[in-house]
């Protein structure tokens, strides 16, 4: 640890949000905004869409002006910098699909350099040596030589976050930079960034929409209902507010504070009962959930009941007992008696 | 981690950095290339016409030596250097225009023209020739005064008027794809002016006017080339400080803007280094077209990479060198016969474009298109 270490990588100040309209007032996206972000910090940004996820990122980075308040990066108000001394203390990596012709991976990592070359954008060895720290920390040295057009998604996300690891900021925002990733990606993903945090001391901001992977990974939530005020907090200090719950629920998404899973609730079906123990039992309540049931365990008294055996299951309705070799001949028949 | 598990690692890193410094190495090389065959294609354009001059007196006349029949020196002095460096400076010109273009817009299909420029200067030079004879000889008379300077002057006229428009929307508009549509309706516009003045024009009047459209690199006198040559060069110049943020573009203006880029900025200078370029152009060698879109393809396929700091030297060389060879074969080698400079261009380089496109993905993936 440094003796003084920067306290805050980025705050805000009664930050609004939204956009100037001409011979109108302006449209206020959310308001009164205060969050900080530590260096070392790895936060996600959530929120249903439409909220203003994007809208607080573009701000947050200077690209749209703020309605009200301030963005402070590194102790300084962001209009106050100049482009290449924001560049120097905040780079981006956007969710647009990147088209760049025909360029070595190398060379595009190499582009975050801008705002420490020339005019001639000549690299100098101590350049040099940053573009190939950001390419080993984000374990893209075999793609360094390749064209970035022959990239696979996951491997150009990479290339993409060594390009900005590259501007050697102190403030990382990315926005939304799983969205194009299958699943082990997305997870390989929020690794790295977490491990970047961790080892370079930067603060990283990346909205997203895996509710999973951001309570698992996060230091931070910032979590930004529709029209309504920003809560920030670690993931399990939201989920035991209750605001994580409360965000989502007008999505029609319901928070399970038990499982840390998020569920689509059906059209309650009634009470049964799941009689039995361990993974099994775990997976035929689920079944039965999704299905809109109230699943109680091991209750002996209800009229609906399965119990859990090795292989089969067997369903008691009204005294009437069936059995079942698989969970989907299961539903079938409740699906089918419901109707 | 041991050691053994990093050196292989570490050894296949190198081994590809070096096939990137390789490739550099290589790209040197082909740009070198590239400048011989420009003087090379210089040199011929000198040497052939209605009349062959054998290649050691080109170089004896060049040197300031005499050449063994006088009016030799005449053809290649006056004539022939003249048109050849017009030819040079204005292939180049053309060739890093479009490739400015299609990078400031992000759009393979970009030319130097897309921002309405030429059709400015056509609108000028339509006004001056078609309305000679009719109520409007005052301004023909006015121009005039220049001399044979007279359509260069009213197409640079009609040109800097659409730069000034171009240039104060650039810097109003955020999308540069407003400035796109904007551009192409300038140029409907000002094509809608020329056709009514076309419509209302004598037969002989619009024959002028048409063989300006054809363009020529023939027009361009020593007398007009310390105005021609030095625009060119001062456009040129400015592509070449741009190189830095033309790369950046590369990723799109929000990335370029996030990497410290002004992007406003650099997008007015572009702007206006293009537009000094295609108006030069158009003004003393008449709407050239299709260079200015297939060199930089060309360039790209060439060497392989879309960085401006190889690309703008190299779609310079190659557009010098296709414009002399289009000059010479406009000239049917051996005959007293002339074709249209446009229609040649066309003719024989847009199979070449199509082969190279075929042949090599670059067009593809140089814009996702």
């Amino acid at each position: 640890m440094k003796p003084n270490p920067p306290a805050l990588a980025l705050s805000t100040q009664h930050l609004s949000i939204g956009y100037r309209q001409p011979r109108r007032p302006p449209r206020v996206v959310a308001e009164d905004i205060q969050v900080t972000l530590k260096p070392g910090e790895l936060v996600c940004l959530i929120g249903p869409n439409g909220a203003g996820k994007s809208t607080l990122m573009r701000t947050l980075a200077g690209m749209q002006p703020p309605l009200a308040g301030r963005v402070m990066v590194m102790g300084e108000d962001v209009r106050a910098l100049t482009p290449r001394e924001m560049a120097r203390r905040l780079s981006i990596v956007l969710t647009e699909r990147l088209e760049v012709g025909i360029l070595p991976a190398y060379a595009l990592v190499a582009l975050g350099r801008y705002p420490y070359t020339d005019w001639t954008g000549r690299l100098t060895p101590d350049d040099e040596a940053a573009v190939r720290r950001a390419i080993t920390a984000v374990g893209a040295d075999d793609l360094a030589a390749r064209s970035v057009d022959e990239l696979s998604d996951g491997e150009r996300q990479k290339i993409l976050i060594a390009r900005a690891l590259a501007q050697e900021p102190a403030v990382m925002l990315l926005d939304e930079p799983t969205a194009y990733l299958d699943l082990p990606r997305r997870a390989e993903i929020m690794q790295l960034l977490r491990r970047l945090a961790r080892e370079t001391r930067r603060a990283i901001l990346l909205s997203t929409h895996d509710l999973d992977l951001a309570l698992r990974s996060a230091d931070q939530l910032w979590l930004m209902p529709k029209g309504g005020r920003l809560v920030a907090g670690a993931p399990e200090d939201l989920v035991l507010s209750g605001a994580l719950e409360a965000a989502f629920r007008a999505e029609g998404v319901t928070f399970d504070a038990y499982t840390g899973a998020f569920r689509i609730p059906a059209r309650p079906s009634g009470v049964v009962s799941v009689i039995g123990e361990g993974v099994p039992a775990v997976w035929t309540a689920r079944a039965l959930e999704r299905e809109g049931f109230c699943v109680v365990q091991n209750e002996t008294e209800t009229p609906l009941r399965v119990t859990v055996e090795p292989g089969c299951w067997r369903v008691t309705a009204a005294g009437q007992t069936s059995k079942y070799t698989s969970l989907y001949e299961m539903i079938a028949f409740f699906r089918s008696a419901g109707a | 981690m041991r050691e053994a598990d990093i050196k292989p690692y570490a050894l296949e890193q190198a081994a590809s950095l070096r096939g990137l410094h390789f490739r550099l190495g290589a790209r040197r090389l082909l740009l070198l290339t590239l400048a011989v065959g420009l003087l090379g294609a210089f040199l011929l354009s000198l040497a052939v016409g209605s009349v062959n001059i054998p290649l050691p007196e080109i170089v004896t006349i060049l040197a300031g030596g005499q050449a063994s029949r006088a009016t030799w020196e005449t053809i290649v002095l006056n004539f022939r250097l003249p048109k050849a460096l017009t030819a040079l400076l204005a292939g180049a010109a053309l060739a890093v225009g479009g490739l400015q273009m299609q990078t400031l817009f992000r759009n393979p299909l970009a030319d130097p023209y897309v921002l309405g420029i030429s059709s400015g200067a056509s609108l000028g030079v339509a006004l001056v020739v078609m309305s000679a004879g009719t109520t409007g000889s005052v301004l023909v008379a006015g121009l005039g005064l220049f001399g044979d300077f007279g359509l260069a002057a009213a197409a640079s006229l009609g040109a800097a008027v659409v730069l000034a428009l171009v240039l104060a929307v650039a810097r109003r508009v955020q999308s540069v794809v407003t400035l796109l549509i904007l551009g192409l309706m300038f140029g409907y516009t000002t094509g809608a002016l020329v056709s009514l003045l076309v419509y209302f024009s004598l037969a002989d009047r619009v024959q002028v006017y048409l063989n300006w459209t054809f363009g020529s690199f023939g027009g361009v006198t020593w007398g007009q080339m310390p105005i021609f040559a030095p625009a060119i060069l001062l456009g040129l110049a400015g592509a070449f400080l741009l190189i830095k943020p033309l790369n950046a573009l590369l990723l799109g203006e929000s990335y370029a803007r996030s990497m410290g880029v002004n992007v406003r900025r650099v997008r007015v200078g572009i702007i206006a280094s293009t537009a000094l370029l295609a108006g030069a152009v158009t003004a003393f060698c008449g709407p050239i077209g299709f260079l200015g879109i297939a060199v930089p393809h060309l360039c790209r396929g060439i060497f392989g990479t879309s960085d401006h700091g190889t690309l703008v030297p190299a779609s310079a060389l190659l557009g010098g060198i296709v414009a002399l060879l289009a000059d010479l074969a406009a000239q049917v080698p051996g005959s007293q016969v002339i074709l249209p400079l446009n229609a040649v261009t066309a003719l024989i380089g847009a199979p070449v474009v199509i082969w190279i496109i075929l042949r090599r993905r670059s067009l593809q993936v140089s814009f996702g298109g």
